[in-house]
């Protein structure tokens, strides 16, 4: 697999895009990203009187010398979030390119978000194991110098989404969850969504396919072996019913995931492995409203 | 069955060959990829079809060795053989007139060798074809070819003639070959309707088109008039035929004649006498064959006008008879006026002896005296007449000696004295007395046409008889030949044209254009009339140029197709024997192979994608 580079023209591009959120915002204060709550960040909001028990640090002082009335600064509540992207890192993912483009979309995925001051950590998942590849980056020097990372993952073995993020730490409320894998499973990631969504986070399931896996041209008689597990084949006489029995398995799969993420309020956009990253962001995220 | 090139039939090696790339195609062949996830599911959706599958799958291979099979086959160009299966096919196309007939455009004849090559093309291959033509001459055209292009060529040349033709001689021919066994079958294509045929196929090409004709056209004339009459007929229907008469190609008179299907109908027209060249009478109304809707004649007789030299001390009777048989140009002149002249066609020295024979025309030698060269007789001695001794016709079966005593009655001649000549060249001798010849005729050395009277007419009674004149008559006849005598003929007759020492050459031009010259070997040539229409002949003689327009009427006879009373037929031959029947069917064959194949990869393709 090349090495991921990134394409700084790109990241100037999506400069001024944002990941939308959805939820009640729980993040710490600190972020770019504004509550419907009053809190403590820089931006005025409002007086109100003091009450005993009020934090006598918010008291403005130059109000009160002026009225000799004690009231309180309200400032907008802006909180940093914390956006953790999940890369499926089993050997299916290394076929053809959907690694190296896995890897581009969390690279710039977790671009927009460092460019928010919001946090970010990436993790790999392997077998049932989760590993953190960047974690609680905050700030684009940060961010730029260790995104290198990314080409440290090598995609072998088999993935467990549900084993390794259930039982990992996820937050509760503030931010995004990106989950980039093939999917080509059976339901392991029903867990991992409505786990997620339970913490109140944001997801969205980035499903990426090689065009080979969307329109195979093997015919004949074949044996098929995975590339995850030497012991699990397929045995056929590919001809033009298997082909379309296949076509109805793809669809089968793609449309489940898309209805379950529907039912979950959670995103979900099939990505072809040879479409540009202009067009996933510009034209497919931006339709479905994830970046704005 | 056989193989032009069994060397092909190598290409079956292909069939193994085939199978063995199945059995290896078929082999599974190991992938790896990134999840076999979407393949195990595909199962879930996979229509049970594993059976047909299979069996496509082996149709595949059936096909395509199937395919092979063929192939190799016509590589190897198999020939197939059937016994019995091909016939000698005898044509006898009638060439008559008739067959000129259109029927939209196309004429009889030509359907007719349409509808012969249809059938050499539908014949199995190994049949041989045979045409007998039957034209003015009966002539078998191409024998027991088997080739059909060398068949379509000859039947491609063939062309109608326009005379009365019966097919008996062609028949007679066919006849010949079926006993022979040369032939096996007949087929008579015409357009003639026979009452019985028998063991002859009969393929009429005849649709009964409207037909008149003419035919007949005389002229008679009288002291003030002409009267040109002639003969019509509707071969189809009853019809009133509208008919013209042209002088010198000019419109003189008009008639509607009525005339009753196969009726012989009569028209006459009477106009006052005039000059012309050129009379023709024409059926205006249309029909299926023009050639039969007109007739000319010709008067040539002045253009033409002989001229005669007479030497004579007394030439009364001669003058006389010539003057009463013919419009001649005759110039007398006395003996002692005589001087050596050429420009005459005839002669006649009467009691004159010239010192020698004139360079050209014919010559009458009356009561010769002396020996002139080159004559054939030798003169000896004055005779008189003896009372027991008559004068007897000689009665000879030659055809001269017919021309010569034609209309004659043999009156008794009276003679009182005559010169006894010994003849030393063949002639033909009408008369003589005591077996002396008196007159006869026949050639000089130099090739003239010559009539010597051993006799002075003064001494005998013969200008008095009536046989003086018809003699006479004939005598000139002979001595001022036309080259061209009768003017009017029907198509296949034969023209005679009679060849004097002066004729240097005599060019036929038919009506289709086509120049001929007669070869001038003898006295007498016969040309064959193959065309409808005027031929013009011009007969060079002495340096002077003499035309004869001579017309060539259609045979009425052609127009009659129903020959209602005559049967025709091949008599049986039990010893008749088909040829093997050879099948060469390659095209067939790779044709096959290539739908098969064609099948194949759909068979293939519909599996694959």
């Amino acid at each position: 697999m090349k090495d991921l580079v990134v394409d700084e023209k790109f990241l100037e591009q999506i400069e001024l895009l944002q990941l939308s959120i959805n939820d009640v915002l729980q993040g710490r204060f600190g972020g770019n990203h504004k509550t419907k709550t009053y809190g403590s960040s820089v931006e005025f909001a409002d007086y109100r009187e003091y009450i005993p028990g009020d934090d006598i640090s918010k008291i403005d002082w130059s109000v009160f010398a002026r009225t000799e009335n004690l009231f309180l600064k309200l400032f907008l509540d802006e909180r940093q979030l914390h956006t953790r992207i999940y890369i499926d890192a089993s050997a299916s993912m290394g076929f053809f390119s959907k690694g190296e483009k896995a890897l581009e979309l969390a690279a710039s995925l977790a671009y927009l978000s460092i460019k928010y001051m919001d946090k970010v950590s990436i993790y790999y998942i392997q077998d049932n194991k989760i590993y953190g590849l960047l974690e609680n980056v905050v700030g684009k020097d940060s961010f730029l110098n260790s995104i290198g990372k990314l080409n440290d993952i090598t995609f072998k073995g088999s993935s467990d989404l549900s084993d390794a993020i259930v039982t990992s730490v996820v937050g509760y409320g503030d931010g995004n969850s990106i989950i980039i894998s093939d999917f080509l499973t059976d339901s392991n990631y029903d867990n991992v969504i409505d786990h997620l969504r339970g913490k109140r986070r944001d997801v969205l399931c980035l499903q990426v396919l090689a065009p080979e896996e969307l329109n195979p041209s093997f015919r004949g008689k074949v044996i098929l072996y995975d590339s995850e597990n030497n012991q699990k084949y397929y045995k056929n006489n590919i001809n033009k019913s298997v082909v379309e029995a296949y076509q109805e398995a793809l669809d089968y799969v793609t449309s489940r995931i898309r209805n379950y993420c529907q039912i979950r309020d959670a995103n979900y956009l099939l990505v072809p492995s040879d479409r540009s990253l202009q067009d996933i962001f510009f034209k497919d995220l931006m339709s479905m409203e994830v970046v704005k | 069955m056989s193989f032009l090139f069994p060397l092909g039939l190598l290409g079956l090696i292909a069939i193994p060959i085939l199978i063995i790339i199945y059995i290896l195609r078929n082999r599974y062949q190991e992938h790896t990829v990134s999840s076999s996830y979407l393949f195990e599911l595909s199962n879930r959706f996979l229509k049970k079809k594993k059976k047909k599958k299979r069996f496509e799958s082996l149709l595949s291979l059936i096909l395509e060795i199937v395919a092979v099979l063929i192939l190799s086959i016509s590589l190897a160009h198999p020939i197939f053989y059937k016994s019995d299966n091909a016939e000698n096919l005898c044509f006898i196309i009638d060439a008559s007139g008739s067959m000129n007939i259109l029927n939209e455009n196309t004429s009889r004849f030509d359907l007719a060798k349409e509808k012969m090559d249809e059938i050499v093309k539908q014949a199995n291959q190994g049949s041989t074809y045979t045409i007998i033509y039957a034209g003015l001459e009966t002539k078998t055209i191409v024998k027991k070819t088997d080739n059909k292009d060398i068949f379509f060529q000859f039947s491609k040349q063939l062309a109608p003639e326009y005379a009365y033709i019966e097919l008996d001689s062609a028949l007679e021919k066919a006849e010949e070959y079926y006993q022979n066994g040369e032939i096996s079958k007949l087929i008579l294509l015409t357009d003639k309707n026979y009452e019985e045929v028998e063991n002859i196929e009969l393929i009429n090409v005849s649709s009964h088109e409207e037909n008149y004709a003419t035919y007949d056209l005389k002229v008679k004339e009288s002291k003030d008039s002409f009267v040109f009459s002639g003969k019509l007929i509707s071969f189809e229907s009853n019809v009133s035929l509208k008919i013209n008469l042209y002088l010198d190609e000019e419109l003189i008179d008009t008639q509607e004649v009525d005339v009753v299907q196969n009726v012989e109908g009569d028209y006459k027209f009477e106009i006052e006498k005039v000059d012309y060249q050129e009379a023709a009478v024409e059926i205006e109304n249309v029909d299926a064959l023009s050639l039969d809707n007109y007739n000319f004649i010709y008067n040539i007789t002045e253009e033409n006008e002989s001229s005669i030299l007479l030497v004579s001390e007394s030439p009364f009777y001669l003058n006389a008879m010539i003057n009463a048989i013919g419009d001649y140009a005759i110039k007398t002149v006395k003996p002692e006026e005589y001087q050596p002249e050429s420009d005459y066609d005839l002669y006649i020295f009467d009691c004159y002896t010239p010192k020698e024979l004139p360079s050209s025309g014919s010559v009458w030698l009356l009561n010769t005296e002396k020996n002139i060269d080159h004559t054939g007789f030798l003169v000896q001695d004055e005779r008189i007449v003896t009372p027991e001794n008559v004068i007897t016709y000689n009665n000879e079966n030659t055809p001269l000696y017919e021309q010569m005593t034609k209309d004659v009655k043999y009156n008794p001649i009276m003679l009182y004295k005559y010169k006894k000549y010994s003849l030393y060249r063949n002639f033909t001798t009408v008369f003589s007395y005591d077996s002396i010849p008196l007159l006869f005729v026949g050639m000089t050395e130099t090739n003239l046409r010559e009539v010597v009277f051993a006799f002075d007419l003064h001494d005998s009674d013969l200008p008095l008889l009536y046989d003086f004149a018809p003699i006479m008559r004939n005598l000139l006849n002979y001595s001022l030949p036309h080259p061209v005598e009768d003017k009017n003929y029907v198509v296949g007759d034969s023209m005679q044209i009679n060849v004097s020492n002066d004729i240097e050459s005599v060019k036929i031009t038919t009506p289709s254009n086509k120049v001929s010259f007669i070869n001038l070997n003898s006295s007498i040539e016969y040309y064959t009339l193959s065309e409808v229409g005027t031929y013009n002949v011009v007969v060079t003689e002495n340096g002077r140029e003499r035309n004869y327009r001579v017309y060539v009427a259609f045979d009425i006879e052609e127009g009659q197709v129903t020959v209602n009373e005559e049967s025709i037929s091949l008599s049986k031959n039990e010893n008749i024997k088909k040829n093997t029947a050879v099948f060469d069917h390659l095209f067939i064959i790779i044709l096959l192979g290539a739908v098969v194949f064609a099948i194949d990869w759909v068979v293939y393709s519909r599996g694959q994608y």
